[in-house]
């Protein structure tokens, strides 16, 4: 599991294909013949990677929407660590 | 020389082989059983058994596959070699590793790779009041419509024929076999296959999983049954985009869940069955539906 540096900002990898199943993702890369599957927090995660926020605007813009989550922050950590493993989020350092 | 010919949508292929030779024909009842001929159809494999020497050679085109004595080997390497024949150029849909049966109207596929225990659970659903269909591959509609399959035996593997022998009350007909080094090719009618209807809509995705403890049914939601077919999808290379937008579209209209379970033994009787028929009822409604 990559560990993520909170101020670097998580840059969507472009040249997937895109399944929105309910609220879960499925991801494919039609080179490598993958597929990653995010659940509903690592979706959300994804979906907030937009190039601006870094790993911890976008952990604390969670846990303010969640404010009665149990883990909410840990549960983001998680998911940014699910995405930058496998490779569908890139980190630049801000 | 007489002729065989299975189909799998668009995928075709004909044995030619001689019907006077009582090894050869037992070998093509067992491995196509069913099987009409297609004049239309060219010959892609050839099977000759030559009586001086008892010798079975099996040819796909000019290729030699088998030359020997053994029927059940013969048998195994066929079926092997049209399974796979038929994968290769199919383009009518996905085709996936997984056996099939009927449950009511519906078709139920149980996806996996090979030693996931799909033959034997296959067999097991059979004495539950499913319908046998297939043990390897079927081929799907993106839209779940239309669930195909070609007739073929079951090819059961050692562990699996102890079980078998507790189900079917055909002892008879299990010995008359036959027998590769890998597995026992059991003909489907000793399980009650059905041939009336050429395919069923799919209602149920079921993978199932040996693992220890208590059986259970964990349903999965769309995108999981989408990443477990995905994984079983045998010609992604002949689909667009490697098959992904299909097999998602699929898996928004059907059921999965996974089996868990150790021994088909001591899977309770209901457990499986009562989820299908949930699985059929949404599947119903869903093509009921005038938004579907």
């Amino acid at each position: 599991m990559k560990t993520v540096d909170k101020s670097d900002v998580p840059h969507r990898v472009e040249g997937y294909a895109v399944e929105q199943l309910d609220s879960e993702l499925l991801l494919y890369d039609a080179r490598r013949t993958t597929v990653v599957y995010l659940n509903e927090t690592a979706l959300l995660v994804w979906q907030l990677c937009d190039g601006h926020r870094s790993s911890a605007d976008i952990v604390e813009l969670l846990v303010a929407a969640y404010p009665d989550g149990p883990a909410v922050a840990d549960d983001v950590g998680s998911a940014l660590e699910l995405l930058a493993g496998h490779a569908v989020v890139t980190f630049v350092p801000r | 020389m007489k002729r065989r010919t299975a189909r799998l949508g668009n995928s075709v292929i004909t044995l030619e082989y001689d019907e006077t030779d009582p090894v050869g024909q037992r070998i093509v009842e067992t491995v196509l059983p069913g099987h009409m001929d297609d004049l239309e159809a060219a010959v892609t494999h050839s099977l000759e058994t030559r009586s001086e020497s008892e010798r079975l050679v099996l040819r796909r085109g000019e290729k030699l596959l088998y030359d020997g004595h053994s029927a059940g080997q013969a048998a195994g390497i066929l079926l092997d070699e049209l399974t796979r024949a038929l994968i290769t150029d199919c383009r009518d849909g996905m085709v996936f590793h997984a056996a099939a049966l009927v449950h009511g109207q519906f078709a139920v596929i149980l996806p996996g790779p090979s030693g996931t225990g799909k033959t034997t659970l296959a067999a097991w659903l059979t004495t539950r009041g499913l319908t046998y269909l297939n043990d390897e591959v079927v081929l799907v509609d993106p839209a779940g419509d239309k669930v195909q399959w070609f007739a073929r035996p079951l090819a059961v593997k050692s562990d699996g024929m102890s079980l078998l022998r507790r189900w079917i009350d055909q002892d008879d007909a299990i010995e008359q076999s036959l027998t590769s080094s890998v597995s026992t090719l059991i003909n489907p009618a000793l399980l009650g296959s059905t041939k009336s209807v050429s395919s069923y809509p799919l209602s149920a995705v079921v993978f199932p999983s040996r693992q220890k403890g208590a059986p259970s049914v964990r349903p999965l939601s769309s995108a999981e049954t989408a990443l477990g077919l995905i994984g079983c999808l045998v010609n992604a290379s002949n689909l667009p985009n490697g098959g992904f937008p299909d097999v998602a579209r699929l898996a928004a209209r059907v059921r999965g869940c996974r089996l868990l379970y150790e021994d088909l033994e001591d899977l309770p009787d209901g457990l499986l069955t009562a989820w299908l028929a949930s699985a059929s009822r949404r599947a119903a409604s869903v093509r009921a539906s005038p938004c579907s």
